[in-house]
């Protein structure tokens, strides 16, 4: 999976219009970025990539570039 | 005769099944059979036989209880539908998939394995209670909870159905536990904001299986020969309680 399509997983995931998002953006800066999302991003990463990822880690995240890190 | 529980690998079904086990012989079914096994070595009696089986599979489950009933010569009273598959899924990331699985283990799986003890020809007419493991979220709702939440209405509505079609001869009643640390929630309670959540949200605390099992047995036996068709929540408080909690 190539950045490009991971940063639109990530915008289908926050239900952002495509092309909204870019790399060195701060997740926390989206209003997007909340607790369902949260947890849609949970659920895709497992479906998608058959990874177990907690809240906590989830936490951690800062920027764009965070999020789509765990997608492999 | 026989108790079958579904769900007997891990969690509620688990517990009751060792709760069950110093009264009942058991039928254990669950998808893994080596954990059906620890569960079989954790029971206070011996005559407990294996029903390994993925209730995702509904298309042939009515086939393949029937033989397995034939084959091993068994006489089924009573049943506990524990099996339950739950996921926090909002909206956005719901699909066809999750639902259907959803529904295949929590609903579909149950009104085939009660159609099939009900059946004179297969269980000879022994069958005479069901205990439904549903949920306190039955008849309320939460963010994330979509499919699992109305799989559970759904189950309790077909309880209440299935109590009217079999009455006299069969009792149908669900338990509506709250939250419960078991195998399938602990990664949920692994949170800390979830943990702290509950501890706030439950008047008597967090539960566990054991809460529940003292009803189960209630509801399978005589005693309640004159309760069918109702739902009975055993969620310490949660769902009775308004007071607003500021931490």
């Amino acid at each position: 999976m190539s950045e490009k399509e991971k940063i639109e997983l990530l915008e289908e995931i926050m239900d952002l219009d495509l092309g909204t998002l870019h790399i060195d953006d701060t997740l926390k800066d989206y209003d997007e970025w909340d607790s369902l999302t949260v947890l849609t991003f949970i659920s895709e990463i497992d479906s998608r990539f058959g990874k177990k990822i907690s809240g906590e880690e989830i936490k951690k995240f800062v920027t764009v570039a965070d999020a789509i890190a765990v997608m492999e | 005769m026989y108790t079958l529980i579904t769900g007997a690998s891990s969690g509620v079904g688990r517990e009751l099944a060792i709760c069950l086990s110093q009264t009942r012989s058991l039928i254990l079914s669950g998808r893994n059979t080596e954990r059906l096994n620890e569960t079989k070595s954790a029971c206070k009696n011996n005559d407990i036989l294996l029903w390994p089986y993925d209730l995702e599979k509904t298309d042939r489950l009515e086939a393949e209880l029937s033989a397995w009933i034939k084959e091993n010569n068994v006489q089924i009273d009573s049943f506990v539908h524990c099996a339950g598959l739950m996921k926090m899924v909002p909206l956005r990331a719901i699909n066809y998939e999750i639902i259907l699985n959803t529904y295949s283990v929590n609903v579909f799986s149950t009104q085939l394995i009660i159609k099939t003890l009900a059946s004179r020809k297969i269980n000879g007419g022994n069958l005479k209670a069901a205990v439904f493991i549903s949920s306190n979220i039955s008849n309320r709702g939460a963010a994330a909870f979509s499919a699992y939440g109305a799989s559970k209405a759904a189950l309790d509505g077909l309880a209440r159905n299935l109590a009217a079609e079999l009455a006299p001869n069969i009792r149908v009643n669900s338990v509506l536990p709250g939250g419960m640390i078991t195998e399938m929630t602990k990664d949920m309670f692994a949170d800390e904001n979830m943990r702290n959540m509950f501890n706030k949200n439950y008047p008597l605390g967090i539960g566990t299986p054991k809460d529940i099992a003292p009803l189960v047995e209630f509801l399978l036996s005589d005693k309640s020969g004159w309760i069918t068709g109702q739902q009975f929540v055993v969620d310490g408080g949660r769902t009775i309680d308004i007071t607003e909690r500021k931490d």
